[in-house]
């Protein structure tokens, strides 16, 4: 098994396991971390892919990881808010239950 | 904090493990699917390397993923600055405020901890920012690294509570599209001069993207402070209500 073969194998297995998480766990939060893990997971696979042929890696790869890593912080951040403002609208909601 | 916004399905016929054995199944056949897949996959002999290779002189960069960022595929970046800014617009509050752009609270903070490391931290991180745009010409580094850990730094900053950013306001707003707007000007500036859309003229290459960064660069970390702080300032104001 060489280096590249095992980058991608442990790419491929970080996949799966953000998929798990993602499918098995109800807590939105869990969730967004699992999508986290899943995308860590296709960086890794393009990063082991770039260098398959050859010494000097292939730079588009590198060129995606990197926009794509910037993507997923900000997509993150966005989920992220929406939770926040999901939990207010629901203790909201709690709160006039409860003055009834 | 967040204990109660689970998304649990609370009807008749749930069956809790023979559910989670299902997904467990089913994620590992797609794990073994894949891994065989990969075992079998002949390595690709395409690539953009030879092309990159040749190019490289008349790109105005030394460091091929530069190269390839802010020359070769510049769209993809462009339209990543957007995105960018789409993810802030959503975040943004839809009220204007009209406290002033920065405010300095008074200080509240009890973590000696997170205050000293953003004492002793942020100027360092400010440097070290600089440094890795300028690096990005010849080296892994660039606007979005850059960009990243200016990012980082800024949030740091906001978690003592003693800083306060109002990001509706003109400046902050300024700030959130200069990097795009200096982008799509650059580009429409090259459609009259060279006939294409960000296609650089030879000579003023590596000038053209050194600007380009430095302004996307101060885009992106404001952007990303904004999207992360505005998580951190409703959690405080919660926190601090109760």
């Amino acid at each position: 098994m060489n280096t590249l073969l095992m980058y991608s194998v442990t790419g491929v297995g970080l996949f799966a396991i953000g998929l798990l998480g993602l499918i098995i766990s109800s807590h939105i939060m869990r969730k967004i971390l699992s999508i986290n893990i899943m995308g860590v997971g296709i960086f890794m696979l393009l990063i082991a892919f770039a260098k398959q042929n050859g010494e000097i890696a292939d730079p588009l790869p590198h060129a995606m990881v990197l926009t794509g890593i910037v993507i997923a912080a900000a997509g993150t951040a966005l989920a992220l808010n929406l939770m926040v403002r999901l939990y207010d609208m629901q203790q909201k909601n709690r709160g006039s239950l409860d003055d009834r | 904090m967040f204990k109660n916004i689970d998304l649990k399905y609370e009807g008749d016929a749930v069956q809790q493990h023979s559910s989670k054995i299902i997904a467990l199944l089913s994620v590992g056949a797609v794990l073994f699917f894949l891994i065989t897949m990969l075992i079998q996959h002949p390595p690709y002999e395409g690539g953009i390397r030879p092309f990159v290779e040749n190019k490289i002189s008349v790109s105005g960069v030394t460091n091929p993923v530069t190269a390839v960022l802010l020359n070769f595929r510049v769209y993809d970046t462009l339209l990543e600055l957007a995105v960018l800014l789409i993810a802030v617009i959503a975040v943004l509050p839809s009220v204007n405020s009209n406290l002033p752009t920065l405010r300095i609270l008074s200080s509240q903070q009890e973590n000696l901890v997170v205050f000293a490391l953003q004492r002793w931290i942020s100027p360092a991180l400010l440097v070290f920012s600089g440094y890795l745009l300028w690096a990005g010409a010849s080296q892994p580094g660039g606007a979005f690294q850059a960009g990243a850990l200016l990012a980082g730094g800024c949030v740091l900053m906001f978690q003592t509570g003693s800083y306060h950013l109002n990001y509706t306001s003109l400046f902050i707003r300024i700030a959130l599209i200069i990097g795009l707007m200096v982008f799509v000007s650059a580009a429409l500036a090259l459609f009259i001069t060279e006939g294409n859309l960000l296609q650089y003229p030879e000579n003023y290459a590596g000038v053209l993207i050194l600007i380009i960064e430095s302004f996307a660069t101060f885009s992106i970390a404001v952007a990303l402070a904004a999207l992360y702080s505005s998580i951190i300032s409703t959690s405080n104001v919660k926190s601090r209500g109760r």
